[in-house]
C-alpha cells in the first residue's frame, strides 16, 4: 500500500511527488505554484475564514495581491472587496475625519522585542521577503519594498465635545503593500468601524452598498478623485516600464475602481474638491498619495449654503422685515424628501445632514446658522406635545372642515406661522387617525422654496406624555374667543381680541393672539442671537410663552414709554370672576390665529396645545377714491357720513367667534352680547347713535398699572373705557328681564354728556386739565373713528387717504372747542400715523360749525323765499342759522333741545313706556330713580336721567313702537302730555326767532320784505320727534306753533303771510350731509360760515337795573352787550307772557305760572332767567391767559 | 519550508471564524504541522538547498491509521529518532497517575494517621501544604494536567475518519466528550474530565494509555500503577529535587516508557 502523503487533497493529475515514506519528513522538489496548481480545491468558492492557517509569514499579503490580480482566484472577489475597502479608508480619510483616524506604523522587522520573542519570526520576515513590487522610479532603497511594511492602523472616535473626541483603540485594519499598494491582514477581516459605512459590518466595496447606505456623491467625488491621484503616481512612478504585468493590473483596478466611483458621484462638481498637501515626506513615493486624502473644500459652499432652510413667508403689508433669513430645519429625514444620503444634504455650508449625529457639529451648526441670521429648529419645534379634540360641539371658525381640524386645535407651535400664511398652514397639515386612539399630525414644509415639500410628523396618543391626545369636552363658550375686526388687511393696526377662560381646570386656555406679523416685531431684537433666545421662547412646547415673558406676563401689559415703539401684543387682563378670566389683547397686526395652553395637572405651569386659526375675514380691495367722513359729534347721538353716500354710515358687527359651538341656545347667545360689552358690538349699529361711553370696571389690584386703568389714564384703546354699544333687546323672547338686570349693573359705570365734558370736582381738584369726560370722549372720538375706518376698509378705502370733517356747536366755548378739535386731530395721529411712513394723504380738514352745516344742507333745498331759518334740534343743543338769499346772517347755539322737552319728559313720566307697551323700559327708568352714579355723582341727576333716556330711545325697539303705537296713546294723558311739552318747545323757538329777526331787521341786516316768505328748516335728530306731533299742512300744529314766530317779531299777517316748514328727507343727517355737500356757491357760502359772525344773541326779556330802573336790556337787544349784569332784577317774564297768550292762541294751550305763589312756576322761571342771563354774561368773559395751555397749536 | 494538510478533511461539525477568538479542538493535522516547527526549529541552520527553499512534506502509512510510526519526529535516525513517542507517552502516563492517584493523595496527614511509605519516602511530611506558594504550585501542575488530557481527548475525539485507525494514544477512560447544543448553533463536541479513577478503573485507563513500544536495555518502567507505587516507594529521586519537587520528579521518572532498543539504559 502506497503511503499516504499528509497533504490536502490533490488533483487526480497533481504532479506533486509524493514520498515514499511514512513517518519522517521528505525534502521534495516543489514550487509553490506547482503545489497551487496541484490543489484540488472545490467548486463552491472559499471564504478567507474558512482557511486555519497560511503557512508563509509572509502569505497575507502574498495570496491577497494574488486574489487581487487574478479573477480566476478563488479569493478573487474577496480581494477586490476588501483592497477598494481599505483605499476608501485611506481615501475617505479627511472625509471622515470626526469618524475615524488612521496612521501608518512601521513595522520594525530588524529589532528584535525586548523579551526576545518573535525574533525567529522577524527573521524569517526580514530573510524571505517576497519579491514582486510595482516599478518604481529610483534605485536601490528608493522604492517601497517588503522591507519596511507600514501597518495601516485605524481608531473610530468613540465620542465628540467640542474639540475633544475620545476614540477607541488602534486596530490593525491592513498594511501597505509594495505590490498592490494596500493589502488586507489576517485581522482585516474581523474588522468593523461604526463610523464609516462601508466597514459597519467588515470591509465592503463603498461601490456596491445595498440600498440607503450609499455614501453621498460628494464622498464618491472624493474617492474618484483619490483613486486617480494615486494611478497618477503609479504612472509616474512606472515611467518606462508600463509594460509590466504587476502595473497594468494594479493600474487597471485602480481606474476600474475610479469609474465606479465617478458613476456614483453623478456629476459633483471636481471643483469643489482638493487635495490638501498632508506630511508624507517619511514615506516612499508609491505610498504618498496614499496619505493625501482628497475632500471638498470648506469654500466650496456658500456662507450660507443650505439644503434645509424653510424660507419664511413674506410678511403681509408693510409689517416690516423678517426677522430670519429663514428656518434651519435640522431634520435627517430630510435626506429622504431629497431621495440622497444623509451626507448628500448639505444642512449648512459643507456640513451635511449626517454631521447633526455628533452634538459638538450641531452646536458648530447652530451657532454659525444664528449668526447667519437663520433660525435654527428642529421638527419637534413645530409642534406642540398635546393634540386635543373640542369635544362638546366646539367648532373652530377659522378651520376648514376638510383638513380635519374642523374641531380641533392645531398642534403645532407660532413657528408654523412664519412659515405659512394661515390658509396655507391648514393646507399644510394633514390629520391621520390611528386606530388605538391616537392620531399622526403631518405638517408639509416647503424646502429651499424648490418646490419641494418636506413633511414632518408628530403621533399623538392618549396618555402619552410626549405626544398626548385627548378630546376635551368643554363648554364652548360663544365668543369665549372672540376678534375685531373682520377685516383681512395687513396694514390695519387696530386688532382686538378678547379671551374669556377658566384658569382653574385643566380645560385648555386661550393665552394669546399670534400673528406673523406680531411675532416677527417681537423679534425685532438687535443680534441674531437674541432674536433666536427670544423665538426659542415662542416655540417652547415645555412652557407657555406668555407665563414667562415679563413684559406680557401678569395682568396687564405697560404701555410703551414716549417714543418707544408700539408692543407687539398689549394686555389688559379686566375681570377675573371665580371661574372665568377675561382679557383684551391689542395688536398692530392682525391676529391670525390664538394661542392655547394647557396645566396638565391644576397648578402646574401651562403648556402650550397650538393653536386655532381664525377666520381671516374679508379682504378687502384697496383702491378706491378716498371720501371725505362727515362727523356730527353730538351731546346724545353721533352720526357719521361717507362723502358720496345718500345713508348714515352703519358699523357693522365685526367681531368673530374663533371656537363657535353650534349647540347654543339663544339664552346664551343673549348672554354673550352683554358679556360683549366690554368688547364690540355684536350687532350692527346704525348711526346716530348714543354718545356714551363706559368705563371699563377692572378687577381691582395692586399693581399700579391697573390703578391706571382704573382711574382712566390709560390711553391704549379700549383699555379704560370704550364706546357702549347697548345690546338690542329680543322683542321675540321674553327675556328683557336679563338686559334689565345687566343694564342696571352697567349703568353706573355708562358716562354721558361726553361732547361738553363738563368738570366734576374731582376734575376741579385736578385743575387746568382736560376733564376726564373730555378725556373719555377723546378715546370715544377715536374709538369711532377705528371703527368707521374699518367700514371704509370694506369699501375699498385706505383709512389714511380719508378726510374728515367734524361739526361742533355754535354755543362751545372756545376752550372747550379747542380741546375738541385737539381730540380729533391727535385721535387722527394715534390710529394712521405711522412712524417710518410718510405723511397721510388723509386727515382732519375741517370743524365745522353745526348750525352753518344744517343750513348749508337746507339751501340745497332750493326753498323760494329770501329768508331760511334752520334749526338743527339735538338732543342737547339747537343750533339756528338765519340765512337770507343763501346768506348766513345769523346764527345762535341754545343748550336746549330735544332732550329738555321730550326726552325729560317721558323719563319723568315712565307710565309713557307703558302706554308704548314697553314695560320693560318703564321698569328700566323706575329702577334708574334708585340709582346715583358713584363716579359723576355730583352731576345732576337730571340730566343723567336724560342721557339715560336718550339710550333707551337709541333702541330701535322704541323707534318701532313709537311707529306703530303712539297714533293710539296720544289722546291718553301720557301721549298728550309729551305733545304739549313738543308745542312748547316748537312755539318757543319760533317766538324766540320772531324777536331775532325782528332785531335783524331793526340792525337794517333784513327788511321786511324778507319775512313774506319764511320758511323754517327743522333738522336734527329732535326733528324728527316734533314732526311726529306737529303734523303737516297750513292747519297744521306744526304750522300754527311756526305762527309764534309772527308772535315773537310783532309781524302782522300781511308783514309775514306765509310761513313754510322744510323737513329734511335725511332726518337727522342734516349736518353731516351738509358739511358733505358740494353745492356751486358752496365756497362762498363756506367763508361765510366760517367767518365768526356777529351773532348777537336777544335775550328776550327786558333787564332792568335795580337801584335806578333803567332798562338795562330790551328784550331784542342783544346779550353780547351786557357786561355785567350788576344791580339786575328779576325780570317780569313780559316776553314770556307774551309767548303763553301766543301759544294759547295758536293751539289752544293753556298756562297757569301762579305768578302770585311764592313756590309757583313763575316764580321759578323769573329766577332761572335771572341765574341763566347771570351765569351766560359769566361764561363770555375772556377766558384765563392760561386756558389752553394743555391743547396743541391748532394746525 | 513544510508542507502539511489532510485528505479528508476534518469535519468538526460547527463554524468558527479565525482570529484570536477561534476556538477550534486542536487536530492530528495540527501535532504533524506542530512537529515540522519543532524539527525546524531544533536544528541549528537551514541547509541550503541547491534549487531554492526545499520543501518537506510527509506521509502516513496508509489512509486507515495513524500511529507513532506515522507521525513525522524531529530525528529521522539514531537513538533520538522514537524520542518524540517517549516524550509524549511519559507526558500522558504522568499526567494520568497525577490526576488518578497523587494529587488526591497529596494532602497533609495528621499526626496519628498512617502514612504511607512512599509519602515518607518522599519527604512528604515536610511539605507544608497551607503554603500559598505550594497550593498555587499545586494548582498549576494540575492545570497543565487537564490541560495536557484535555488536548489529547481532543485530539482523539477528531481524529480523522475512521475514528479507529488512532493509534497515538487512548485516553477515553479518562474523558468525557459531550455533544453540547447551542441555541443557534448545530453543536459541537465539549470536551471534560472525568474525576479522578482509582483502584481496577484507574490501573486499566492506565494500561491503556499508550501503546508499549519495544523494551530496549535498561530497566522497564512499571507497567501499572501498583508497580509505579512500588517504585516511588523504593526509589525516590536523586537530585536537587526539594520539597514537592521531590514526588513531582519521582513520579515523572516512574511514567517512563521504556527506552528504544538499542539505546543504552
Amino acid at each position: 500500500m502506497a503511503a499516504e502523503p499528509n497533504l490536502p487533497r490533490l488533483k487526480p493529475a497533481s504532479t506533486v511527488t509524493l514520498p515514499a515514506v511514512h513517518g519522517t519528513w521528505v525534502a521534495e522538489n516543489l514550487s509553490l505554484d506547482r503545489l497551487a496548481d496541484s490543489l484540488f480545491l472545490p467548486p463552491e468558492t472559499l471564504s478567507a475564514v474558512d482557511l486555519k492557517s497560511i503557512p508563509d509569514v509572509w502569505a497575507q499579503p502574498l495570496v491577497f495581491a494574488n486574489a487581487l490580480r487574478r479573477s480566476s482566484h478563488p479569493m478573487h472577489e474577496e480581494a477586490v472587496r476588501d483592497w477598494r475597502a481599505l483605499l476608501a479608508l485611506l481615501g475617505l480619510a479627511a472625509t471622515y475625519q470626526s469618524r475615524y483616524q488612521i496612521d501608518l506604523r512601521p513595522a520594525d522587522l530588524t529589532a528584535p522585542d525586548e523579551s526576545g520573542a518573535g525574533r525567529m519570526l522577524k527573521s524569517v520576515l526580514t530573510r524571505l521577503p517576497p519579491r514582486k513590487v510595482l516599478p518604481q522610479a529610483g534605485e536601490g532603497g528608493a522604492g517601497a519594498d517588503w522591507s519596511a511594511p507600514l501597518l495601516l492602523m485605524v481608531r473610530g472616535v468613540e465620542s465628540a465635545s467640542g474639540d475633544r473626541q475620545t476614540f477607541e483603540p488602534w486596530r490593525l485594519a491592513g498594511l501597505l503593500s509594495p505590490a498592490t499598494l494596500v493589502s488586507a491582514a489576517k485581522t482585516s477581516a474581523s474588522l468593523r468601524l461604526a463610523g464609516a459605512p462601508w466597514m459597519v459590518d467588515g470591509l465592503s466595496d463603498p461601490t456596491g452598498l445595498g440600498v440607503g447606505r450609499t455614501l453621498p456623491r460628494s464622498e464618491y467625488a472624493v474617492l474618484a478623485r483619490f483613486l486617480d491621484e494615486l494611478r497618477a503616481e503609479l504612472q509616474a512612478q512606472a515611467a518606462g516600464r508600463e509594460d509590466d504585468a504587476l502595473y497594468a493590473e494594479i493600474s487597471g483596478r485602480l481606474d476600474e475602481y475610479a469609474r465606479d466611483c465617478r458613476k456614483l458621484s453623478d456629476g459633483y462638481d471636481q471643483d469643489k474638491i482638493e487635495v490638501p498637501a498632508g506630511d508624507v515626506a517619511a514615506l516612499k513615493p508609491l505610498y504618498r498619495r496614499l496619505k493625501r486624502a482628497p475632500r471638498v473644500r470648506s469654500d466650496a459652499y456658500g456662507d450660507t449654503h443650505s439644503e434645509a432652510v424653510i424660507p419664511l413667508r413674506a410678511l403681509p403689508g408693510e409689517s416690516g422685515e423678517s426677522p430670519f433669513e429663514g428656518v434651519l430645519l435640522l431634520d435627517p429625514a430630510i435626506a429622504h424628501t431629497y431621495g440622497r444620503h444623509a451626507r448628500d444634504v448639505h444642512v449648512w455650508r459643507q456640513d451635511t445632514l449626517a454631521s447633526l449625529e455628533a452634538s459638538g457639529q450641531r452646536r458648530r451648526i447652530e451657532q454659525s446658522a444664528t449668526e447667519a441670521g437663520y433660525l435654527v429648529v428642529t421638527p419637534d419645534d413645530f409642534f406642540t406635545r398635546e393634540f386635543i379634540k373640542l369635544g362638546n360641539g366646539g367648532v373652530v371658525a377659522g378651520h376648514d372642515a376638510r383638513h380635519g381640524f374642523a374641531n380641533a386645535v392645531l398642534p403645532v407651535s407660532p413657528l408654523a406661522l412664519l412659515v405659512h400664511e394661515p390658509r396655507a398652514l391648514q393646507e399644510a397639515l394633514s390629520l391621520e387617525v390611528l386606530g388605538d386612539g391616537g392620531y399622526t399630525v403631518s405638517l408639509e414644509l416647503p424646502l429651499n422654496g424648490a418646490g419641494r415639500r418636506h413633511v414632518i410628523r408628530r403621533t399623538f396618543r392618549p396618555g402619552a406624555p410626549e405626544g398626548f391626545a385627548a378630546e376635551e369636552r368643554g363648554v364652548w363658550q360663544d365668543y369665549g374667543v372672540a376678534t375685531w375686526p373682520d377685516i383681512q388687511y395687513p396694514d390695519w393696526r387696530w386688532n382686538f381680541l378678547r379671551l374669556a377662560s377658566n384658569p382653574n381646570t385643566k380645560a385648555i386656555r386661550p393665552r394669546f393672539g399670534v400673528s406673523a406679523q406680531s411675532l416677527s416685531r417681537s423679534l425685532a431684537l438687535e443680534t441674531a442671537a437674541s432674536r433666536a433666545d427670544k423665538a426659542r421662547a415662542w416655540i417652547d412646547s415645555g412652557a407657555c410663552l406668555i407665563e414667562k415673558t415679563p413684559e406680557l406676563g401678569g395682568r396687564i401689559t405697560a404701555p410703551a414709554g414716549p417714543g418707544a415703539p408700539t408692543p407687539p401684543l398689549q394686555r389688559l387682563r379686566y375681570r377675573q370672576e371665580a371661574d372665568t378670566v377675561y382679557e383684551l389683547q391689542l395688536s398692530t397686526s392682525p391676529f391670525e390665529a390664538v394661542a392655547l395652553a394647557r396645566s396638565p395637572e391644576k397648578g402646574v405651569e401651562a403648556r402650550p396645545v397650538g393653536l386655532i386659526l381664525l377666520d381671516p375675514g374679508r379682504k378687502p380691495n384697496i383702491g378706491g377714491a378716498a371720501p371725505t367722513v362727515a362727523v356730527d359729534f353730538g351731546t346724545t347721538n353721533t352720526v357719521a357720513c361717507v362723502e358720496g353716500e345718500k345713508e348714515p354710515l352703519q358699523l357693522r358687527s365685526r367681531v368673530r367667534a374663533a371656537i363657535s359651538n353650534p349647540k347654543l341656545v339663544d339664552d346664551e347667545k343673549a348672554l354673550a352680547k352683554w358679556s360683549l360689552l366690554e368688547f364690540f358690538p355684536l350687532h350692527e349699529t346704525e348711526t346716530p347713535m348714543p354718545t356714551v361711553a363706559k368705563r371699563r370696571v377692572v378687577t381691582p389690584g395692586a399693581e399700579p398699572l391697573l390703578q391706571a386703568v382704573m382711574d382712566g389714564d390709560d390711553e391704549r384703546a379700549l383699555f379704560s373705557d370704550l364706546i357702549y354699544f347697548q345690546p338690542p333687546g329680543n322683542p321675540h323672547v321674553g327675556q328683557t328681564s336679563v338686559d334689565i338686570e345687566k343694564f342696571a349693573a352697567e349703568k353706573d359705570n355708562l358716562v354721558f354728556d361726553l361732547k361738553w365734558g363738563r368738570a366734576n370736582s374731582e376734575d376741579r381738584a385736578r385743575g387746568e386739565r382736560p376733564t376726564r369726560v373730555q378725556e373719555i370722549a377723546r378715546r370715544f372720538i377715536r374709538q369711532f373713528m377705528m371703527m368707521a375706518s374699518v367700514e371704509l376698509l370694506e369699501r375699498g378705502v385706505d383709512p389714511r387717504r380719508v378726510s374728515w370733517r367734524f361739526s361742533y356747536p355754535e354755543a362751545m366755548r372756545d376752550r372747550t372747542r379747542n380741546y375738541l378739535e385737539d381730540s380729533i386731530r391727535r385721535s387722527w395721529r394715534e390710529l394712521f400715523e405711522v412712524e417710518g411712513r410718510g405723511p397721510a394723504e388723509g386727515g382732519v380738514r375741517d370743524m365745522i360749525k353745526e348750525g352753518a352745516a344744517a343750513a348749508k344742507y337746507f339751501i340745497g333745498l332750493r326753498y323760494p323765499g329770501r329768508l331760511l331759518l334752520v334749526f338743527d334740534i339735538g338732543g342737547g343743543t339747537t343750533d339756528i342759522a338765519v340765512l337770507k338769499d343763501r346768506e348766513l346772517v345769523w346764527r345762535g347755539s341754545f343748550r336746549l333741545a330735544g332732550g329738555d322737552f321730550l326726552t325729560h319728559y317721558i323719563m319723568n313720566n315712565p307710565e309713557f313706556f307703558e302706554d308704548l307697551k314697553l314695560t320693560d323700559f318703564a321698569q328700566l327708568r323706575r329702577g334708574f330713580s334708585k340709582q346715583t352714579s358713584s363716579l359723576y355723582g355730583d352731576r345732576q341727576q337730571g340730566g343723567l336721567l336724560k342721557s339715560f333716556g336718550e339710550l333707551l330711545f337709541s333702541d330701535p325697539r322704541f323707534s318701532r313702537a313709537m311707529t306703530e303705537n303712539y297714533q293710539a296713546i296720544q289722546d291718553e294723558e301720557s301721549g298728550e302730555g309729551l305733545r304739549h311739552s313738543a308745542w312748547v318747545y316748537l312755539g318757543g323757538m319760533a317766538f324766540y326767532m320772531g324777536l331775532v329777526v325782528r332785531s335783524l331787521i331793526d340792525q337794517g341786516v333784513l327788511g321786511t320784505e324778507h319775512v313774506r316768505n319764511v320758511g323754517f328748516g327743522l333738522g336734527g335728530r329732535g326733528a324728527t320727534f316734533f314732526k311726529q306731533f306737529g303734523g303737516r299742512g297750513a292747519d297744521s300744529a306744526l304750522n300754527k306753533l311756526l305762527g309764534c314766530f309772527n308772535a315773537g317779531g310783532g309781524f302782522t299777517t300781511d308783514e309775514a303771510p306765509d310761513r313754510r316748514e322744510l323737513m329734511s328727507d335725511k332726518a337727522k343727517l342734516e349736518v353731516v350731509l351738509g358739511m358733505l355737500s358740494d353745492q356751486p356757491g358752496d365756497d362762498q357760502l363756506l367763508r361765510s360760515l366760517s367767518e365768526r359772525l356777529r351773532s348777537d344773541t336777544p335775550v328776550g326779556e327786558t333787564l332792568v337795573r335795580e337801584r335806578d330802573g333803567s332798562v338795562l336790556v330790551e328784550p331784542r337787544g342783544s346779550m353780547g352787550a351786557l357786561e355785567s349784569v350788576n344791580g339786575m332784577a328779576y325780570p317780569d317774564l313780559g316776553e314770556l307772557q307774551r309767548f303763553l297768550t301766543a301759544l294759547t292762541q295758536q293751539v289752544r294751550l293753556k298756562f297757569d305760572l301762579k305768578p302770585d305763589s311764592s313756590d309757583g312756576a313763575f316764580k321759578f322761571i323769573q329766577a332761572q332767567v335771572f341765574h341763566g342771563v347771570r351765569e351766560s354774561v359769566e361764561e363770555h368773559q375772556p377766558p384765563a391767559p392760561n386756558a389752553r395751555a394743555w391743547t396743541t397749536a391748532p394746525p | 519550508m513544510y508542507l502539511t494538510g489532510w485528505d479528508p478533511a476534518i469535519r468538526l461539525g460547527y463554524f468558527s471564524p479565525g482570529s484570536k477568538s477561534q476556538a477550534n479542538p486542536p487536530l492530528l493535522p495540527e501535532l504533524v504541522a506542530a512537529m515540522s516547527a519543532l524539527r525546524f526549529f531544533g536544528k541549528e541552520s537551514v541547509p541550503a538547498a541547491e534549487n531554492g527553499t526545499p520543501v518537506f512534506i510527509s506521509a502516513r502509512r496508509n489512509g486507515s491509521e495513524f500511529g507513532w510510526d506515522d507521525l513525522p519526529g524531529v530525528h529521522d535516525q539514531g537513538e533520538r529518532r522514537g524520542e518524540h513517542q517517549r516524550e509524549f507517552g511519559r507526558l500522558l502516563r504522568f499526567a494520568a497517575v497525577w490526576r488518578n492517584t497523587m494529587e488526591p493523595e497529596l494532602r497533609p496527614r495528621g499526626m496519628f494517621e498512617a502514612k504511607p511509605v512512599w509519602y515518607k519516602r518522599n519527604d512528604l511530611g515536610k511539605v507544608k501544604f497551607d503554603l500559598r506558594e505550594t497550593r498555587d504550585n499545586l494548582a498549576a501542575l494540575n492545570d497543565v494536567v487537564e490541560r495536557v488530557l484535555v488536548w489529547a481527548g481532543a485530539i482523539q475525539v477528531f481524529a480523522p475518519e475512521p475514528k479507529a485507525g488512532f493509534k497515538l494514544w487512548d485516553v477515553a477512560p479518562l474523558i468525557v466528550s459531550k455533544l453540547q447544543r447551542d441555541p443557534d448553533d448545530a453543536g459541537h463536541e465539549f470536551i471534560t474530565l472525568r474525576p479522578p479513577l482509582s483502584g481496577d478503573a484507574g490501573a486499566e485507563a492506565y494500561r491503556r494509555l499508550i501503546v508499549e513500544r519495544d523494551p530496549g536495555p535498561g530497566k522497564p518502567p512499571p507497567s501499572n500503577q501498583a508497580a509505579l507505587y512500588r517504585e516511588i516507594e523504593n526509589e525516590p529521586p536523586t537530585g536537587a529535587h526539594r520539597g514537592l519537587g521531590r514526588i513531582v520528579a519521582a513520579v515523572h521518572r516512574a511514567a517512563r516508557l521504556p527506552a528504544a532498543p538499542g539505546t543504552p539504559a
